[in-house]
């Protein structure tokens, strides 16, 4: 095997042209990586150098779509030199036939893709431990992101150069390479821009499926979230390696036994993972998909009809006893405990990304119940007022997925008592709905990673606790103590070191502002929307460093309010 | 020993190769046929590079199936044969001795044997294009395979290449050669044995000394100027020209009034071919 | 003569292509127009609009206008026994490439004159996409003498185009992909150097291929 490793090694070597191209990847790569790293430097004695580690991060990741479209057509030369040199058909008609030389083309390729891979992880992992933020957590995510922006899309781009290889006239290979490349491009999507807002088609159930490359590639680095690893971006990549290899199943023609069964294995894994890949999920994507970015709620809250705005009784909740589930969604059960009113009719406010599936009662009865966009009508006149919400779902803007949570206070993730609207479109922007009453909370969360919440921790990611709103935080994440005050941080962020917070709490906020609550620092998903200000903590999209004036502030308008 | 029973090949409406069948022993054995007979797609079934519509190939005594044992007997020159350029000589036969399960020291013995042992450092594109044929030959040879599958062997060799390759090929000894091609002089001066295809269908299997008995008594040296006086219809096989005089080689199944003149090989298949 | 002769091979040769030929003219006359009239539905003649002809006429047709050049010289660097068509002439593919990008550039005219009639300043635009395609044409051409392989010559004109469509270097002289409205200036001190930069480098390239006489 060695020798034949070997000879191949010196096939794609010598030949000038592909290694031209490959070795221009390569030195462009280099240079691209050291005129950044030296950029960071630059920036390196500055306290606050957060903008040093995006450009490293996401520089890095937009090389893997360079690395893509090269690997894409060296590979169909690569592959298609037997049938180049006219010495396919005489070495079909040896033992191993054309399938060990095949073999060793794609581990030779799959090296060449793994020296890129490992070389961008150790760069990565670099600039990383250089700045402090090099934890095992998210050299872990460097690791995973990079076999998957690099590893994984650029073998698949393999397998594409692979199956146009084998097309009889090479002009159909050309075909199927240009127009992989200009599908699996952010061409599309522009394309899916054009027709979604001009002609208010989606396209874009169709159009990410071709949306291989990191999301978010020209958008703010999400300090909490890190580079994405979902197991959504590996679903899509594995459906068009199985896609390819079927169709190159298809072409073959000596079909045997072992053949059809390869086949089969094949379609089935295919469909599978695209199956997998449409199945809901929460997703951090910040581009114009109407279903899965940010932008959803935008669109949707600009379509809704809100000028009939119900009401019912009023009614506090006294108690939620909540199971949570997050995976790729989440998956509650929810009790829910509050006071009676006497029409027995009932609003809960629930984020519309929240499917329910069941409505109990205390005596464990399904009820009925209607749902209106964010609105949820029950009529439990004839039991107490206790009900178990079982629900799931996501929302584009506040993820929960197995990379990270942010579901703050103020965000109906879990059903809010009353009529409540929970999004403004004239600023684009989410509206804090906490009530003005407290509840008791008893929360267990499954969840892989470490759950951050505004209540004490009874039990590892089980939390208990009296406050007019819950948040829950997972990701890139550590807490630290100031003198009463419990700080929740990305610590990915060059703003959020451990003595720079330290200095703001002590020397710059008002200590009374913030004395017993806990701050937690959440990405800025909510654009215009900074604060959230809980009986017990308060959710901070951005800088800490105005947080006593807005707390005056919102004090005051509070004041006010209450004064009308 | 290859045993092929009515073996039929079709490429969508075309029969490549219609019902054939015959049996190859021990020897060297000619396939000879115009453009389109169907000659390299038999090879190409016996090398198990198609799938046939029906039919049945065997290799050894016992009639066996086992495809993989027989691939890995197999030498094979296909019609279009071409090499790796960037490989050296000795490093494309060494890929081939790894296709093959060989060790390396089969390389240096059948290099010797094509006369390119002192290019085994160079590159492949730096090879005139016999030297490149010699290779193919070379590889085909290699590690004594029990079967020997040569799809026109000589295209591209100058006459003393096509020497050397004749006398390679007749001192192969115990090993069942399959010679196809449409230059009846090859098969004239190594082939024991002769099959005459066209249009998929076999029209001839016998030995070459058949073959010419073929067209006994068919072959006419006329000279130009008694053109008029033949009889019947006849094929003008060559003009030969001789102390200032055109004489004409013809072939007529009809009795001439000319004296007949020993036919070759060549008379044979081509009276074979036109059903003469 | 030598001219009149090379058009009839080119149209010969394009002929022969069939279906493949006319991706370029799908691109031109079926997706730009839906994706423009789609925006003109919407935002009506405003400048909407013509950033969206801008835009997607600057991604598409540089690239594409490099396509039926290629695979009419495919037989010309890929094919077997192809010493046979450089017997009478040392550069027949140049000829065949080039004839093919004028046919091409000529079948773009009419979406150029429509274009033109829907704005005034369409005119400036169309002239900086014709130089754009003389420097992907040169461009590709090189590459492919350098590289003797279609595929590789693809791989560096995407990359190119890609790279300079979502890289971060805007405004830079070797970056084609602009939207900035066209205007004199413009295409005088960024558009044409890069145009000559293009047929500068073919130039060498064909000299260097005379100069080894490597016509295969």
């Amino acid at each position: 095997m060695s020798g034949i490793l070997k000879l191949e090694a010196k096939n794609l070597i010598r030949n000038r042209a592909a290694l031209i191209v490959l070795g221009g990847l390569f030195t462009f790569f280099l240079c691209d990586w050291i005129y950044y790293f030296i950029q960071v430097f630059d920036y390196a004695n500055q306290l606050f150098a957060f903008d040093s580690y995006t450009v490293v991060f996401s520089q890095s990741q937009k090389c893997s779509l360079y690395l893509f479209f090269g690997v894409l057509f060296v590979s169909y030369e690569y592959f298609y030199l037997p049938q180049k040199c006219n010495i396919r058909e005489t070495l079909k008609a040896t033992c191993h036939g054309i399938r060990k030389p095949m073999l060793t083309k794609v581990f030779i390729t799959c090296a060449y893709i793994l020296v890129f891979t490992f070389i961008c992880i150790i760069f990565n992992c670099l600039v990383a431990l250089y700045f402090g933020i090099g934890t095992a957590q998210f050299i872990l995510n460097i690791v995973f992101s990079c076999f998957i922006n690099y590893f994984s899309c650029s073998v698949m781009a393999m397998f594409i150069g692979i199956f146009a290889s084998t097309l009889h006239k090479k002009i159909y290979g050309y075909v199927v390479l240009l127009l992989s490349a200009i599908l699996f491009s952010g061409i599309v999507q522009k394309i899916a821009d054009v027709f979604l807002f001009s002609a208010e088609i989606n396209i874009y159930p169709i159009a990410k499926l071709f949306d291989i490359f990191p999301p978010n590639l020209n958008t703010i680095f999400n300090f909490s979230f890190g580079l994405s690893v979902l197991p959504y971006r590996v679903f899509l990549i594995a459906f068009w390696i199985s896609f390819f290899i079927v169709l190159m199943k298809v072409k073959e023609r000596n079909k045997n036994g072992k053949t059809i069964f390869s086949s089969v294995v094949s379609i089935v894994v295919c469909f599978s993972m695209l199956f997998a890949f449409y199945m809901p999920s929460s997703k951090v994507i910040r581009n114009n998909d109407p279903g899965e970015s940010n932008f959803h709620d935008y669109r949707y809250y600009s379509f809704l009809n809100t000028e009939n705005e119900d009401t019912c009784e009023e009614f506090n909740i006294l108690t939620y006893d909540m199971n949570l589930k997050i995976v790729n969604e989440l998956i509650a059960d929810v009790k829910v405990k509050f006071t009676k009113n006497e029409s027995g009719k009932y609003i809960f406010t629930l984020y519309h990304g929240y499917k329910i599936s069941h409505i109990y009662n205390c005596y464990g009865e399904e009820i009925k119940y209607k749902r209106s966009d964010d609105h949820i009508y029950v009529d439990i006149s004839d039991s107490p007022p206790e009900l178990l919400f079982t629900y799931k779902g996501y929302s584009p803007q506040y993820y929960s997925n197995i990379q990270g949570i942010c579901l703050p206070a103020g965000f109906a993730f879990y059903p809010i008592a009353g009529y409540v609207d929970l999004y403004n479109v004239d600023e684009q922007c989410f509206i804090s709905c906490l009530p003005n009453t407290s509840a008791d909370y008893h929360v267990k969360v499954s969840y892989i990673g470490d759950v951050f919440s505004n209540f004490g921790e009874t039990t590892k990611n089980s939390f208990a606790g009296e406050s007019n709103g819950l948040s829950l935080i997972s990701g890139f994440y550590k807490s630290v103590s100031v003198n009463d005050t419990i700080v929740v941080y990305p610590y990915l962020c060059g703003d959020y070191k451990e003595e720079s917070i330290r200095v703001i709490l002590n020397e710059v906020i008002d200590q009374d502002a913030i004395k017993n609550k806990t701050i937690i620092v959440t990405p800025n998903v909510n654009q215009n929307s900074h604060y959230i200000f809980a009986d017990d903590h308060i959710v901070a999209h951005g800088s800490l460093g105005i947080i006593d004036d807005e707390i005056k502030n919102d004090e005051g308008a509070i004041a006010n309010d209450n004064n009308r | 020993m290859i045993i092929i029973d009515s073996l039929t090949k079709s490429f969508k409406k075309t029969k490549a190769v219609d019902n054939f069948s015959c049996v190859f022993d021990t020897g060297i054995y000619g396939i000879l046929g115009p453009n389109g007979a169907g000659k390299t797609t038999l090879i190409r079934c016996i090398a198990n590079l198609y799938n046939f519509d029906s039919g049945k190939i065997s290799f050894g005594e016992t009639g066996n199936k086992n495809k993989k044992n027989s691939c890995c007997n197999i030498g094979y020159l296909p019609q279009k044969f071409g090499m790796f350029p960037h490989l050296t000589v000795y490093e494309m036969m060494k890929y081939f001795a790894i296709e093959k399960n060989l060790s390396e020291k089969e390389i240096e013995p059948v290099l010797d044997i094509v006369g390119l042992s002192n290019k085994s450092k160079q590159k492949i594109s730096s090879l005139s294009g016999g030297m490149v044929r010699r290779l193919g030959i070379a590889q085909a040879i290699m590690g004594t395979p029990d079967v020997i599958l040569l799809d026109e062997p000589t295209v591209g060799l100058d006459p003393e290449e096509r020497i050397k390759f004749k006398n390679i090929i007749s001192e192969l000894k115990g090993a069942t050669v399959i010679l196809s091609t449409h230059i009846v002089t090859d098969v004239d001066d190594i082939c024991s044995h002769v099959f005459v295809m066209n249009d998929g269908s076999l029209l001839f299997n016998g030995s070459s000394e058949d073959l010419k008995k073929m067209a006994d008594k068919k072959v006419y040296m006329v000279s130009e100027n008694e053109k008029e006086q033949i009889t019947g219809t006849y094929i003008v096989q060559s003009r030969i020209e001789n102390n200032h005089r055109i004489f004409l080689k013809i072939l007529s199944s009809e009795k001439q009034t000319f004296e007949a003149v020993p036919p070759t090989l060549e008379d044979g298949y081509i009276c074979c071919l036109k059903n003469m | 003569m030598l001219f009149k002769k090379h058009v009839k091979q080119t149209l010969i040769i394009a002929n022969s292509q069939k279906l493949p030929a006319c991706i370029p003219l799908v691109i031109y006359y079926i997706l730009l127009p839906i994706l423009n009239y789609m925006e003109y539905q919407k935002y009506g003649m405003g400048y909407e609009l013509y950033n969206n002809i801008v835009t997607f006429a600057q991604i598409f047709i540089p690239l594409f206008s490099t396509w039926n050049g290629m695979i009419n010289i495919k037989d010309y660097i890929e094919g077997d026994g192809r010493e046979v068509l450089y017997i009478n002439n040392k550069n027949p593919d140049l000829w065949v490439f080039l004839i093919s990008a004028a046919i091409n550039v000529i079948c773009l005219l009419p979406l150029f004159a429509v274009y033109s009639i829907l704005f005034k300043n369409m005119m400036l635009e169309c002239i900086r996409l014709i130089l754009f395609i003389i420097f992907f044409c040169s461009v590709a051409m090189s590459a492919v003498v350098l590289t003797n392989s279609l595929a590789l010559t693809f791989s560096i004109l995407f990359l190119y185009t890609i790279f300079s469509i979502f890289g971060n270097h805007i405004n830079s002289l070797f970056l084609y992909y602009n939207t900035d409205i066209a205007n004199v200036r413009i295409i005088l001190y960024n558009n044409i150097p890069l145009m000559l930069i293009g047929v500068l480098f073919l130039c060498m390239v064909m000299a260097i291929r005379k100069s080894k006489r490597k016509y295969m």
